[in-house]
């Protein structure tokens, strides 16, 4: 048995060998690296720290208005912890430089932020909390309006798994272990597992809908299981048609309706209307943004596309911060434009994530773009048709609204003919000049698992390369990191005969 | 001693058991293992228990015998047969009244059975579509070690840390067991990770049927100390010592049933 | 129980769908509309020339050709209904109705358009609400189907022809709500495997070429004696159940199934159309939306209310839930509904099935301990 002097011993001697190697590693980097890049990396690790620090502080003054109960909220809602350590979700920037990181930065930054204010609003005011299904794209502009807070019950365990991507195995075992079944989407059973744990922040109302089939089901087990108010959203399944919109429109108005009846919410219009006019705002941004897109190589890429989309729809759609991390994307965009640089110095694909992105390894599209000079262009998440809202009239404001709602991310994947899949997909084949797609097989996802054939096929003619990638993208224990990245590198090595840029990638 | 003897067949798809008692307890048991002919395994285990009572010369000599198991139609001269489900409960409700939940862990499948107060059969899932965790899993898992199935339970108790085991398929199992061993992860840790994950897939069965104690395992895996230690980390209970072969438990029951007829 | 006369009949026209009676049809002009779920109204495609088919794939063993669009975890209703398609099958149909019924059954409809590519086509946009606005919007979309079956088959859907075709339907009905009420008896002269197959078969065959068997069957039933030997009367709820083997195998181990709530069974089957002020086509809308099932995401109470009064008239000992693996929307309604019928008191087991009857052996030991369970 060792003797706690030798444990400490090497203890110390394993540190002072780390910190050795570290030493020599930065010594061959100084010696190896010309002048110009090394001002540019200070440059952009003091950004990254600067960024970091700005985060904690918003987050730390934020925090402190729930004084000491936030302690105890961090005890009733453990995942709440797993946002304590930001390290892993801002080193999705290492390896990405200049504008680029910038960008990257930026998003990461708007999104930590908001998402703690969030939290801390809908902890201090459950009675004004509506609890949604699915992505809020739409509600969340209607229940700012009426003074309500708008929660998805998927925040939390897509936020986790950014974060820690183990965080929402104990809550999906748990739902399984209560009779949910093992085959339903690990989202809804993340949602469900934490529901069934009792760790739900509190709500006053709850809005069903049928996004998708997993929420279709969710909805009946909250309304078994919760005595809380529910109001079910269905809208029909071919919902690029006037048709549908109008009629959803007037479902929207029963909503609004039944909001004032159950809950402190009361509509104003106004204020809805000047919601709706900063959501345009910031739409406009992210149309030129989309459109720079298409320039080669690519001015930014991957999660300054899609995750800054995931952020304004579901946390701050409407709210002028969303329209200045657009507008400071666009600049950043501009500025390499203006260069001719693009965002991946050694872009030679441009690819396109369509399915659910794979939220549990998401540091893969980083992968791609350092080893294989993958750069990613757009997200089936993030791209929609419904543009700018008409914020006219009421009548007009509700039919968008309901608009927004049918069109959320993951409605053409979930609802809907496979030509709403299908045809937005090659239309950005086309449109954005992109040369690869990339589908992550959600298990879970049946309704896309459903469309991989005519996808296939489709794209055999159109002679585009598609590497699907199996995973689970709440839970590691169904497909390894290891296994999906490896697979990545076959494809890209059999298929497409490509030449890695680099032997290993510095991991996150 | 009495001379109304009662039989209890259970034929499993890895062995036939068979159990004869009287109004003293359990004279005679006997486990063989099945041929292909159900009806031939249950033959051969009943003559094996019967050779062992002095009052009995064939089947037929016996009052009442219930069949049990998935062969159960097939037991020559049974008076009726019993689901495996019901003689698993029967037979440990009576080595004790104060056990709830049972996990019963047989050759190609597993089952968790809930009880009443009264020992009847409450409720029950069943994993029979796939023979991972099962009785054929552990002795694939032992031969990959190149052990008994008893070594090999000794040395998953051996291990301080688990290697986690993701495949949910056997076949799939093997393979990445066989990579952990390739890559000199420590045998006990691999051996402690696929006993984790049995008793993993045993918890969640469990708890479909209401998890309460007492807690008892039956079936031949009971033998496995080291599926009993992870089994009781997990759930948190401890487990049921059962006062005869677990295995023996559906045959038991079984007899049971037919001296209640 | 001897065997009932009519049964080689109904066996025949169940073990093919283009069975005798459906080629007798044929022959005489009509066209045969394949439809896959209970929302589909049978009485829209029963106007004219048109006649109504529940689609099914009896004797399949395998979904090769349908795995090649389909993966394994989609509904193997779904992936059956599209073998038999790609396979040649379904060649004879005039076409085809689906329902928005789930998400399986959506893309059914676009790998049957994209690789079956039948003449004729259409997904009833059916929302999974029952309110007045979604009546409404059903209204609409069976306005627009009839104006589609009308224009591409030349026939006359209007309020007289639907009219007619409702007082059918519900006579049918009638006759079948009948033999469906033999089975409250404490000695029911049908077994449950019996009356299914006549359930599917009612919706195998153009009915009217099929009602005089069935009145021959209710007469012989009433002067037949009444099962007495069972050792439970059980009810089976749940999704697409058209294989009556299924049931067969349950009553193998010696119980009865006195009632049914699944697609293809009694419960929404035999429900009438009522009479009504509103017009034919809105009569039909509203007895569609009002059909339970578990697709559906309100109205939750009355769904488990109808179980309830079932299980009550016919005196029901327990339950068996069935749902097809990976079909979501009975797996969670499977959930939900043992839940809420164990608080009320009753015994309930549930089953995992795949669309055509396999692991019979552990079926029979599922029930057979579900039946000891009970006492029986």
């Amino acid at each position: 048995m060792k003797s706690i002097n030798s444990v400490g011993e090497n203890t110390i001697v394993s540190a002072f060998e780390s910190v050795k190697s570290r030493a020599a590693e930065f010594w061959k980097y100084l010696r190896t690296t010309d002048k110009e890049s090394i001002v540019s990396d200070i440059i952009d690790t003091w950004l990254l720290w600067k960024t970091i620090v700005k985060v904690y502080v918003r987050a730390v003054k934020t925090l402190s208005k729930r004084g000491p109960r936030i302690i105890l909220d961090f005890k009733k809602y453990p995942y709440l912890l797993y946002a304590v350590d930001l390290r892993s979700f801002f080193r999705a920037v290492r390896g990405r430089k200049g504008v680029y990181r910038k960008s990257i930065l930026k998003t990461l930054e708007t999104m930590a932020g908001v998402c703690v204010e969030y939290f801390v609003e809908a902890l201090s005011n459950p009675d004004r909390v509506i609890y949604f299904q699915g992505s809020i794209a739409g509600i969340s502009e209607l229940c700012r309006a009426m003074g309500l807070i708008p929660y998805s019950d998927l925040f939390m365990p897509i936020l986790s798994v950014l974060l820690n991507p183990h965080s929402m195995e104990k809550y999906i075992d748990f739902a399984e272990s209560s009779g949910i079944p093992a085959d339903s989407c690990s989202v809804i059973k993340s949602a469900q597992g934490i529901f069934f744990k009792g760790q739900e922040f509190k709500a006053a109302a709850i809005i069903g809908n049928n996004m998708c089939e997993g929420q279709v089901n969710a909805s009946l087990l909250y309304r078994k299981m919760k005595d809380i108010p529910l109001f079910t959203l269905a809208a029909p399944n071919n919902f690029k048609s006037d048709r549908a919109e109008e009629w959803f429109g007037k479902e929207i108005m029963r909503l609004v309706e039944w909001l004032e009846e159950n809950t402190p919410g009361r509509m104003d219009w106004d204020r809805l209307r000047e919601i709706f006019e900063e959501r345009n705002r910031a739409v406009e941004a992210e149309m030129e943004l989309w459109e720079m897109m298409r320039l080669q190589p690519a001015p930014l890429a991957s999660e300054a596309i899609w995750l800054s989309h995931l952020a304004s729809a579901n946390l701050m759609s409407g709210a002028k911060e969303a329209t200045e991390m657009f507008r400071t994307l666009v600049e950043c965009a501009k500025e390499n434009m203006e260069k001719g640089v693009g965002a991946n110095p050694n872009e030679r694909y441009r690819a396109v994530i369509w399915n659910p992105p794979m939220a549990v390894y998401w540091h893969v599209y980083r992968y791609l773009e350092l080893k294989w000079g993958v750069s990613v262009i757009h997200e089936s998440l993030a791209y929609n048709e419904v543009g700018f809202v008409d914020s006219s009239s009421k009548e007009s404001m509700l039919r968008d609204v309901g608009k927004l709602l049918m069109n959320a991310p993951m409605a053409i994947i979930a609802r809907g003919p496979a030509a709403y899949y299908l045809d937005p997909l090659f239309s950005i084949i086309k449109n954005w000049g992109v040369n690869l797609v990339l589908v992550s097989d959600h298990v879970g996802c049946k309704s896309a698992a459903a469309m991989a054939g005519m996808l296939r096929e489709r794209a055999r003619q159109e002679g585009i390369p598609v590497v699907r990638v199996p995973i689970d993208i709440m839970d590691t224990r169904f497909v390894s990191k290891d296994e999906v990245f490896n697979k990545l590198d076959q494809f890209m090595e059999t298929v497409m005969k490509a030449e890695p840029l680099r032997k290993k990638v510095p991991a996150v | 001693m009495s001379s109304a003897y009662y039989g209890g067949c259970d034929v499993g798809s890895t062995t036939t058991k068979a159990v004869i008692l009287n109004s003293q307890g359990i004279i005679a048991r006997s486990i063989v293992p099945s041929k292909t002919d159900p009806e031939d395994s249950a033959n051969a285990a009943l003559e094996g228990a019967i050779q062992k009572v002095n009052g009995l010369a064939r089947i037929q000599d016996l009052v009442c015998l219930v069949g049990t198991g998935y062969g159960r139609t097939e037991v020559p001269f049974a008076d009726k047969n019993i689901s495996e489900l019901s003689c698993h409960a029967m037979g440990a409700f009576l080595c004790d009244p104060k056990i709830k939940s049972i996990v019963d862990i047989g050759g190609q499948d597993i089952k968790a059975i809930s009880l009443n107060e009264d020992g009847s059969l409450c409720d029950f899932a069943m994993n029979d579509k796939c023979a991972a965790g099962t009785g054929r899993f552990f002795e694939a898992m032992s031969r990959v070690f190149g052990m008994e199935l008893e070594e090999f339970s000794a040395l998953s108790l051996e291990a301080k840390r688990s290697v986690p085991i993701t495949s949910q398929c056997s076949v799939f199992a093997e393979s990445e067991v066989l990579s952990l061993i390739a890559k000199k992860v420590p045998p006990s840790e691999i051996a402690l990770g696929i006993q984790e994950s049995v008793a993993q897939r045993c918890y969640t069965l469990l708890r479909r049927v209401g998890l309460r104690e007492k807690v008892a395992i039956t079936g031949g895996c009971a033998k496995n100390a080291g599926l009993v230690a992870a089994l009781t980390k997990l759930i948190k209970l401890d487990i049921v010592q059962l006062s005869i072969d677990p295995q023996l438990m559906g045959a038991f029951g079984a007899a049971i049933f037919a001296q209640r007829r | 129980m001897k065997m009932l006369p009519q049964e080689a009949i109904l066996d025949g026209v169940l073990n093919n769908i283009e069975n005798s009676l459906v080629k007798e049809a044929m022959d005489a002009g009509r066209i045969p509309i394949g439809y896959t779920c209970s929302l589909v109204p049978e009485v829209l495609l029963s106007v004219g020339k048109l006649f109504p088919l529940r689609l099914r794939a009896p004797g399949i063993t395998g979904t090769q050709l349908a795995d090649v669009y389909l993966p394994p975890i989609v509904c193997s209703y779904c992936r059956s209904l599209v073998e038999f398609g790609m396979d040649g099958h379904y060649d004879f149909l005039g076409g085809w109705v689906f329902n928005f019924s789930c998400q399986h059954m959506n893309r059914c409809s676009d790998v049957v358009k994209h690789a079956v590519k039948p003449p004729f086509v259409h997904v009833i946009d059916a929302i999974h609400l029952c309110t007045e606005n979604t009546i409404s919007w059903m209204v609409d979309e069976l306005k627009i189907l009839s104006d589609k079956l009308s224009s591409h088959f030349n026939v006359e859907i209007n309020e007289d022809s639907l009219s007619t075709a409702i007082v059918k339907h519900n006579e049918f009905v009638s006759l079948m709500q009948e033999i469906g009420d033999f089975r409250k008896l404490d000695h029911p002269p049908i077994t449950g495997t019996e009356f299914q197959k006549l359930m599917i078969a009612s919706l195998s065959a153009p009915k009217d070429l099929l009602v005089k068997t069935v009145e021959a069957l209710r007469d012989d039933l009433k002067k037949r004696d009444g099962v007495k030997d069972y050792r439970a009367r059980l009810m089976i709820l749940g999704g697409i159940l058209d294989d009556p083997g299924y049931i067969e195998t349950i009553e193998g181990v010696g119980c009865l199934v006195v009632a049914d709530h699944f697609c293809t069974g009694s419960v929404p089957g035999l429900n009438r159309i009522p009479e009504g002020p509103q017009g034919p086509l809105e009569r039909i809308a509203r007895h569609s939306m009002a059909k339970s099932c578990p697709g559906m995401m309100d109205k939750i109470d009355t769904r488990l209310n109808t179980v309830l009064s079932t299980i009550k008239e016919h005196r029901v000992d327990g339950v068996i839930i069935e749902q097809l693996k990976f079909c979501d929307a009975m797996n969670y309604y499977g959930v939900v509904m043992r839940e809420y019928l164990r608080e009320a008191g009753i015994h309930v087991l549930l089953l995992d099935r795949e669309y055509r009857l396999t692991g019979e052996g552990q079926l029979r030991t599922r029930v057979q301990a579900f039946i000891e369970s009970m006492g029986k």
